[in-house]
């Protein structure tokens, strides 16, 4: 797993890459939150490098999107591959986390 | 490539640990790769795997230190199957795991079920039984046109 983040107008755009599951979650869930409340202005969660998601992953996604909301944070989500937008949908995500196709839509997502 | 066999068989034990879902993960995927079967079905199975073994994990007996959760994956030209059998309490994940929650607004929204609910979605079938006081978990992905 690996976490990485770069910086386009003020808008984080951070970048998860590898398995995002039952072993990985506990972490990334800690990161990501970090990174949250850290300032940030905007955040994008770039999931072009997730060649995996679970149950566990997208409880982590909610629970990031459930924070920014509280903190009043822009959050996006960008590039999923097909294999994980298909479990978003399953788990009827695919209506409230809509996933933005590319980097620029999400950065102009979050208002950036 | 080399002529695949027509059935072949994985056991593996696993500890109830989460870290262990990356080693089940791993090494099966490596087992099924070796068959070269569709990219999607082989996700689904993983994927469905995963959730149940992660019950199990979660669920689990933790408390008695010699307990293991024993996975056996077959793989034939048909299909991919696999049994998880765990020493936890009697729990059939299909018709007991919690309902979830699948249309409320973010902010009301429960992740409880989803796992169970997923594997649901993407085995062709599955079936539990409690034998000898173990849970056993069979799931079956097919691999023929149209799964």
């Amino acid at each position: 797993m690996s976490l990485s983040e770069t910086n386009s107008g003020g808008v984080a755009i951070t970048a998860i890459n590898g398995r995002l599951d039952g072993a990985t979650s506990a972490e990334y869930e800690i990161r990501i939150l970090d990174l949250l409340q850290d300032g940030r202005k905007a955040m994008v969660l770039d999931l072009a490098g997730v060649d995996y998601l679970s149950s566990a992953g997208i409880r982590v996604l909610i629970l990031v999107f459930k924070k920014a909301a509280a903190l009043k944070l822009p959050l996006a989500i960008a590039r999923p591959q097909a294999s994980v937008a298909e479990v978003l949908s399953i788990a009827g995500l695919d209506d409230i986390l809509v996933a933005q196709p590319s980097i620029e839509a999400a950065i102009q997502a979050v208002g950036g | 490539m080399a002529n695949s066999p027509a059935k072949a068989t994985l056991s593996l034990s696993l500890a109830y640990a989460t870290s262990e879902i990356t080693r089940l993960h791993d090494a099966v995927e490596t087992f099924l790769r070796s068959f070269v079967p569709p990219e999607k079905p082989l996700m689904h199975f993983l994927l469905a795997l995963e959730e149940i073994a992660a019950n199990a994990i979660h669920y689990g007996n933790a408390a008695e230190s010699e307990a293991v959760i024993s996975v056996e994956v077959h793989y034939s030209e048909d299909a991919i199957s696999c049994e998880v059998v765990d020493s936890g309490a009697p729990f059939n994940p299909f018709s007991e795991a919690t309902v979830p929650d699948l249309t409320s607004s973010l902010e009301e929204r429960q992740v409880g079920g989803l796992g169970i609910h997923i594997a649901k979605k993407v085995l062709d079938d599955y079936s539990y039984r409690n034998e000898a006081g173990r849970n056993h978990t069979t799931l079956v992905k097919r691999l023929g046109l149209g799964s």
